[in-house]
C-alpha cells in the first residue's frame, strides 16, 4: 500500500492537517488531523511502498509499546486513512 | 480600431489597473466600484479586456451558478493556465471568458457578442462576477482574499460573521447595528481579508452582495464568528482545529480546488488564527444574540 502523492500534510498554526476537497460547489471539505505519532508514520512512510508491518516496526522503535498493541494501532492507522482514499493499493 | 482606456482601483490595498474600452464605463457605473476608483499609478497588477478569443476548451475542476442559476461559471486549468469560462444557462451561449497564468499578475478577459448584445444590466453582472473572481486569483499570492461574511465595524475594529447563505449573517448584523451605539456595517457579503505585517486585516470591497454597503475602509479584525441557528443563544471559542473549519468554507471555493491557491489560502488561515480568536455562535435572531457575540469579543458587560 501507499500514501497517495496528491494529499499534502500542512502546518495550520501548530497544527498538522491533511485536506480532502469536495469536487463541486457545495461539497464539504473533510479535514483530517494527524497526531504527533501519526504524523512521524506520515512522515517515515510517504514515499514508500508498505506493509502493516512496516507500520508496526515504526512504532515499536519509537514508543515502548506492547507489539499487539502496535498492530491494533497500524491497523487503525491505515484503516482511517484507507477510508478517506489516503492511502490506496497501487496496481 | 478600438480605443484602450484604463482605471486603477485599489482592492485591499493594492492597486490594479483595468483597461479596456466601453467595459470600463460599465464598471464604473456597477454600484460600488466608484469608491475604490483611485488615481491613475503604475499598477503590478492587471486585468484587460481583450478583442482576442480566450479559448475555454479545458476541463473544470470548480463549478458553479450564479445568478439564480442564470449563468454558469467554470474554472479549470490548463498547462499553466487557469482558465474561467462564464455561459448563460438560458441562451446556451458563452458569455465571458478568462485566462491567467500561475504567478503571474495579469488577467486577460474577452466578452463574446453574445453577451454584448443582451443589456447593460446583465453585461455588469457578468463583468462584476468575472472580476470578484479575476481579482481573487491575482490577490492570493500577495495574502489577501474575499471572504464570505457581513462584516461589523465597531470600536475601531471589525468582527466577521461568517455562515452558509441564509444562516443570518446580515440578520445578525442587523442586530448589531439596531442595539449596539456606534456600530457600522462594513461590507455584507465579501470583505477582503489581508494579511499584512503577519497581522490579518480586513477591507471593505466593492462586493457587498445585495446590500449597497461599500467602504474603502481597513480594519484590524477583533474575533470571527461562525454562527449557526438555534433556539437559544449561546457562544464558545473555538480550538485551532475547528477554526479552522469554520474558516475554510467562507474562503473562496474555486480557488480551493487548486493545489496553488490552496497552499496560499492555508497559509493565510493559518496567520488568522495565530492572531485573532474565532467563535462559535448558535443563536436566535434577537438583540441578545448581537449584545452576547459583542460581550465576548470585546470583554464588556
Amino acid at each position: 500500500m501507499k500514501i497517495n502523492p496528491k494529499f499534502k500534510v500542512r502546518d495550520v498554526a501548530g497544527e498538522h492537517i491533511i485536506l480532502l476537497q469536495g469536487k463541486n460547489a457545495g461539497e464539504m471539505t473533510k479535514v483530517v488531523s494527524l497526531n504527533s505519532t501519526s504524523l512521524l508514520l506520515w512522515e517515515q512512510l510517504k514515499d514508500k511502498d508498505f506493509e502493516p508491518l512496516d507500520v508496526v516496526a515504526i512504532l515499536l522503535e519509537n514508543y515502548d509499546v506492547e507489539e499487539a498493541v502496535a498492530l491494533e494501532d497500524a491497523k487503525k492507522w491505515i484503516e482511517t486513512l484507507r477510508q478517506n482514499g489516503i492511502i490506496y493499493d497501487p496496481q | 480600431m478600438s480605443v484602450l482606456n484604463f482605471q486603477c482601483y485599489s482592492i485591499a490595498g493594492h492597486p490594479i489597473a483595468i483597461s479596456g474600452g466601453k467595459e470600463l464605463e460599465i464598471i464604473e457605473n456597477i454600484p460600488g466600484f466608484n469608491v475604490f476608483a483611485i488615481a491613475p499609478t503604475p499598477c503590478d497588477l492587471q486585468i484587460k479586456f481583450s478583442e482576442e478569443v480566450i479559448p475555454v476548451d479545458f476541463t473544470p475542476f470548480y463549478t458553479v451558478d450564479f445568478g439564480e442559476g442564470n449563468y454558469r461559471c467554470q474554472l479549470g486549468k490548463e498547462g499553466n493556465d487557469y482558465r474561467f469560462s462564464m455561459v448563460s444557462t438560458y441562451q446556451k451561449q458563452r458569455y465571458l471568458s478568462f485566462s491567467h497564468s500561475e504567478g503571474s499578475t495579469m488577467v486577460q478577459l474577452f466578452l463574446s457578442e453574445a453577451l454584448r448584445q443582451t443589456t447593460t444590466q446583465e453585461i455588469a453582472d457578468c463583468i462584476r462576477f468575472a472580476l470578484w473572481t479575476a481579482v481573487g486569483m491575482l490577490l492570493a499570492p500577495l495574502q489577501a482574499m474575499s471572504i464570505h461574511s457581513s462584516t461589523i465595524a465597531y470600536k475601531g475594529k471589525a468582527v466577521l460573521f461568517l455562515g452558509e447563505s441564509g444562516t443570518g449573517k446580515s440578520t445578525h448584523t442587523k442586530l448589531w447595528l439596531n442595539n449596539i451605539e456606534n456600530t457600522h456595517l462594513l461590507n455584507d457579503d465579501s470583505p477582503f481579508l489581508a494579511i499584512e505585517n503577519g497581522t490579518a486585516m480586513v477591507y471593505g470591497s466593492p462586493w457587498s452582495g445585495k446590500t449597497h454597503c461599500y467602504h474603502n475602509v481597513k480594519l484590524p479584525i477583533a474575533g470571527i464568528v461562525r454562527l449557526s441557528q438555534a433556539p437559544y443563544n449561546k457562544i464558545r471559542r473555538l480550538s485551532v482545529l475547528e477554526a479552522f473549519g469554520a474558516l475554510q468554507p467562507s474562503c473562496p471555493p474555486g480557488l480551493s480546488h487548486d493545489t496553488f491557491f490552496t497552499d496560499r489560502i492555508v497559509e493565510m488561515i493559518s496567520t488568522v488564527l495565530q492572531s485573532v480568536p474565532l467563535y462559535h455562535l448558535a443563536c436566535l435572531p434577537d438583540a441578545d444574540a448581537a449584545k452576547l457575540s459583542c460581550e465576548t469579543i470585546f470583554h464588556q458587560s
